[in-house]
């Protein structure tokens, strides 16, 4: 008989597997049986009844008080804030690597350019690359994020030239700010545009 | 960009119930779709998980912007690691692991730094009454939900899965990643804390009423 083969705390762990429907069939007959039997099981049996009555309504909690279509936009937003936050490592690399590639092309074909209409010798100081009195171009270093920038002398003869081989070769300056009577002449290189 | 990719909101008006069979190869088809970056597929995941995410973190943080907090940055966890999530797994377990173990994280947090305003209380009192119609079910619920506070997270985490959420001895011993016999054990024993202390409550209800 399960009464006289169980402990007290073995009936109790039996009761509360029995109200919570986890016995096998046969196993809950055994218990049915102690109930008829024992008062006490029966008693202890209808508390863990109310406790796990309880316990369940929370299965019928409503909707939370903020709904999932109310999350969601949120939850996209920190989606994009965390792919924005990964990807930039992986992609700014290719980027850069872009970039580099793009500037070192430029500036050898401007060398190269410069070097042919004006010869190598007047890149050599005095009037050299960083003279912006008397070199036709200054590339400002470090490249900004919004591309190449260059200062064109205008003042210098072959300056004009240069700018119009400078389109020639399809380098595509998306600004020129080319003011008639201004020494000056900033062209901006965009960065290639991402994938 | 796939930053700035608008994502529709397909929301349906039916939830997911305990109740609910889940249909695997739906389930499965759906996540397939999410792992191939469908952002609609998403949108549909946590609309039919939210509500079980939402109070699987409420039930250890006892704090309904915390446990929305926690929830939101679980489905972001979930689209962080979908493609490395295997289809052969439960979904609703790997979603519960991930719930839970945000919700022990911001816990913690939470009992190192415990100045939670008296007015931020009663307002998400308010605002859960609100929310819930029959007033003696809310009551149960507020009753309910305070012994459950007050068991420790062994006991009241396996109670919890299987008496509530209604999951299995095995899965819940996957989720917690502990022995079956120890959530036997932990089960058995919350049980009779939960039962000692609802039934100690009620007399003591009882006693009070004129």
């Amino acid at each position: 008989m399960i009464r006289s083969r169980l402990s007290r705390s073995r009936r109790q762990a039996l009761l509360q597997d029995y109200v919570a429907g986890d016995l096998s069939q046969e196993e809950a007959g055994e218990v049915e049986a102690l109930l008829r039997a024992d008062p006490k099981a029966r008693a202890l049996c209808d508390e863990a009844r109310a406790a796990h009555d309880a316990l369940t309504v929370l299965r019928d909690r409503s909707e939370p008080p903020v709904t999932a279509a109310d999350v969601l936009s949120k939850i996209q937003i920190a989606i994009a804030t965390d792919q924005f936050r990964a990807k930039p490592r992986l992609e700014l690399q290719g980027e850069g690597t872009r970039f580099y590639r793009r500037l070192a092309i430029a500036a050898t074909l401007l060398f190269a350019v410069s070097a042919t209409l004006l010869g190598v010798h007047r890149f050599s100081r005095p009037g050299g690359n960083g003279d912006v009195q008397n070199s036709p171009v200054v590339v400002t270093t470090p490249p900004s994020e919004r591309g190449i920038e260059m200062i064109l002398n205008l003042d210098n003869p072959d300056t004009r030239e240069l700018m119009e081989r400078y389109r020639e070769l399809k380098l595509d300056p998306v600004e020129t700010f080319y003011t008639p009577g201004n020494l000056t002449v900033p062209i901006s290189v965009p960065l290639p545009e991402s994938r | 960009m796939s930053q700035a990719r608008s994502i529709s909101l397909r929301i349906h008006a039916a939830s997911q119930t305990r109740e609910q069979p889940v249909d695997r190869t739906a389930e499965m088809d759906l996540l397939r779709r999410v792992q191939a970056g469908d952002q609609d597929a998403f949108a549909e995941v946590v609309q039919k998980h939210w509500k079980r995410a939402f109070w699987t973190a409420y039930d250890v943080v006892f704090d309904h912007d915390r446990a929305q907090d926690i929830a939101q940055e679980a489905f972001v966890k979930v689209h962080r690691a979908i493609h490395t999530y295997d289809l052969g797994r439960d979904f609703a377990s790997w979603l519960y692991r991930i719930v839970l173990n945000l919700g022990i994280d911001h816990k913690r947090r939470m009992d190192r730094d415990k100045s939670v305003p008296t007015d931020k209380v009663e307002e998400l009192v308010d605002a859960k009454k609100a929310k819930i119609e029959d007033e003696e079910k809310a009551s149960t619920i507020e009753r309910v939900e305070l012994i459950l506070s007050s068991l420790s997270e062994k006991y009241r985490m396996p109670l919890k899965m299987k008496d509530i959420d209604g999951m299995s001895v095995e899965e819940i011993a996957r989720i917690l990643d502990v022995t079956y016999s120890t959530v036997r054990w932990r089960l058995h024993k919350a049980r009779k804390l939960f039962r000692e202390r609802w039934v100690r409550r009620m007399r003591q209800e009882n006693r009070e009423q004129p």
